[in-house]
């Protein structure tokens, strides 16, 4: 079902955007436990004021969704993706490859085990970077060690979903742009639904219908999350894995232009 | 399931239409059999069909309708197990670019599972190096990175080798380097079936030849068939004008012209059955230098082209139906001359002919 021989030459095609996204990740991460441990220096004492940055929680949770880290998310997960089978398409690569005897399912499963690998050392990063952040920060008391491990699930799963869109978007289309902005169009339509409706009255009702709404690493850390909501992440999962095995193996692979 | 091993490529009626009402007939019930150890050349113009034929015998593309085997193999069901024993090579090669040569042929041949067998031979033959292989692909020529797509498509010996303009960027010498591995694969029994633009290749190397225009097969025959059956060009010298030449059946574009006390320049088209009644007419008229050339599977082909309207193909009458010939021998065949006769006389009228045009 994985061409291992293929997953390694992908990992490896894309090691350099690993490398140095994973260590911005880190890097990224560590910022928010600082941040947290310089307001509440500044504060002196006095009464925290609501917000994110009153908990060490809801800093992390900021760092978790704010615009850069679903950039730098997207970049790691989606982004490895969603060029995967149209790239290869486009470069003329793909026809070499499908000469292989290798089924069009194997090759669409090992790319999207790649997106899920971006996305798992994605969250991996961001925890560690957390840690280390506490560390230096010295709040490493007010983490809640025990949640972290479903932090990181809940993170690769978020971004595994996003990658798995990526791909069925990748394996439908000849070339990259459009799949490249069907998956960003995903992922913005999603974003600015739950900004909006953070702050706008109009669309608050409408905030439960973005992916983001679900996601809430402050409510995993404080364990008042559902679990149930990770059945959205998992469905969005399937169901665009289901798209993916069955349409790639049906599609027509002309010669590239 | 293995289905008819007898030919290594056969397909039947096979036919590929695309758009929304499959107006664009990029393939239009195409029969085609290749049999096992032969050297099969595929011809035709851009657009013709040449490409979409060969990515439905890989299974990149689907069949609209029409079926075909390879290697007695169901195209769309046995995909994976074709390509399991065959090597493909495509036209406009493309390669990783952040591989070096080695590496890269290293993991194509690890994704086909198979060992490899040729490698140093090939590359021996097409003069790369080790040296070469060490350096990134993206430093590589055009005619390099085409080297390199040979050796990933060969060097597991496969039983049928599927090649799409593999002389591309390659240089005469190395493109007959090329024709030499190739007539050594098909003489150890692997058969090779390849499309090019290159018909004198084509017509050096290969056993048959299909051409191909509109998606549709207008000739199936042996190079040898195919020629045969076309015009040579006469060009003589005699004393006199030789009487009713005109008259001769199978004789067209008669230029007769005086050429003082040299005689008579005569020059035309003929067909192979006039050749002997016309030379005898010309012997009587005293036949000073004569010059018969055979006619090149260029004529050939472009007089499949030139005879057919915009959606009408015509066919010449002995190869309207597909039928298959005795194979030659593909080193006897690439010695064959395609001069019948030449005296230094015709040489010269030959180059005279050359610089008037």
């Amino acid at each position: 079902m994985i061409s291992l021989v293929l997953l390694q030459r992908l990992v490896r095609g894309h090691r350099i955007r690993l490398l140095v996204g994973l260590a911005v990740v880190v890097v990224w991460s560590l910022l928010f436990p600082v941040i947290y441990r310089a307001f509440v220096d500044q504060l002196d004492g006095r009464p925290t004021p609501p917000g994110n940055f009153s908990t060490l929680s809801g800093t992390i949770s900021v760092g978790f969704i704010h615009p850069i880290s679903i950039a730098l998310f997207g970049i790691l997960s989606a982004g490895l993706t969603v060029g995967s089978i149209s790239g290869e398409r486009q470069r003329g690569t793909l026809e070499l490859l499908l000469s292989r005897p290798i089924p069009r399912r194997t090759i669409m499963a090992t790319m999207m085990l790649e997106g899920w690998i971006g996305a798992t050392l994605t969250s991996t990063a961001y925890v560690l970077g957390t840690i280390i952040g506490a560390q230096i920060a010295g709040v490493t008391d007010e983490l809640v060690v025990e949640q972290l491990p479903p932090l990181f699930a809940a993170g690769a799963l978020f971004w595994g979903s996003f990658a798995t869109f990526a791909i069925a978007a990748s394996g439908s289309f000849d070339r990259t742009p459009p799949a490249m902005a069907i998956t960003v169009g995903l992922i913005m339509a999603n974003y600015i639904v739950e900004v909006l409706g953070s702050f706008w009255d109009v669309m608050e009702p409408y905030q439960f219908l973005s992916l983001f709404n679900h996601f809430s690493p402050e409510d995993i850390l404080e364990k008042t999350a559902d679990p149930a909501k990770a059945l959205i992440f998992v469905t969005l999962t399937l169901l665009s894995a289901a798209w993916a095995f069955y349409k790639f193996p049906r599609r027509d692979l002309a010669a590239p232009n | 399931m293995p289905n008819d091993s007898t030919y290594a490529i056969q397909t039947s009626a096979l036919s590929k239409h695309y758009g929304r009402n499959g107006e664009i007939k990029a393939l239009q019930t195409l029969n085609l059999e290749v049999r096992p150890g032969e050297l099969f050349g595929f011809l035709g113009p851009n657009g013709a069909g040449k490409s979409t034929a060969i990515r439905t015998l890989l299974g990149f593309l689907h069949p609209t309708s029409g079926s075909a085997n390879v290697l007695g193999l169901d195209v769309v069901r046995d995909s994976v197990a074709i390509r399991r024993r065959v090597g493909y090579l495509p036209s406009g090669f493309t390669v990783y670019d952040y591989m070096s040569g080695r590496e890269f042929l290293d993991h194509m041949r690890a994704l086909s599972g198979r060992p490899s067998l040729l490698r140093h031979r090939i590359m021996e033959a097409l003069e790369l190096s080790e040296s070469i292989l060490k350096r990134p692909v993206r430093d590589y020529s055009r005619g390099m990175r085409q080297k390199i797509g040979v050796v990933q498509a060969m060097e597991t010996d496969p039983e049928l080798l599927i090649l799409d303009e593999p002389s591309e960027g390659l240089d005469p010498l190395m493109q007959r380097s090329l024709q030499e591995l190739l007539l050594e694969r098909v003489a150890l029994g692997r058969t090779v079936f390849f499309s090019s633009h290159l018909i004198s290749e084509v017509e050096r190397i290969c056993n048959r030849v299909a051409i191909v225009r509109g998606g549709q097969l207008v000739a199936l025959e042996s190079v040898e068939s195919l020629v045969r059956f076309r015009r040579r060009r006469i060009e003589a010298i005699v004393a006199r004008k030789p009487l009713r030449l005109t008259a001769t059946v199978g004789i067209s574009h008669l230029k007769v012209a005086s050429e003082g006390k040299a005689g008579v320049r005569i020059s035309c088209d003929a067909e192979a059955a006039a050749i002997p009644n016309f030379i005898k007419r010309l012997q009587s008229a005293g036949l000073r230098d004569l010059l018969v050339e055979a006619a090149s599977l260029e004529e050939a082909f472009m007089s499949y082209y030139g005879n057919s309207t915009r959606n009408t193909v015509q066919m010449a009458p002995e190869i309207a139906t597909p039928i298959t010939r005795t194979r030659r021998a593909p080193a006897k065949r690439a010695a064959t001359p395609r001069k019948v006769t030449m005296r230094p006389a015709a040489r010269r009228l030959a180059a005279k002919r050359k610089t008037s045009r």
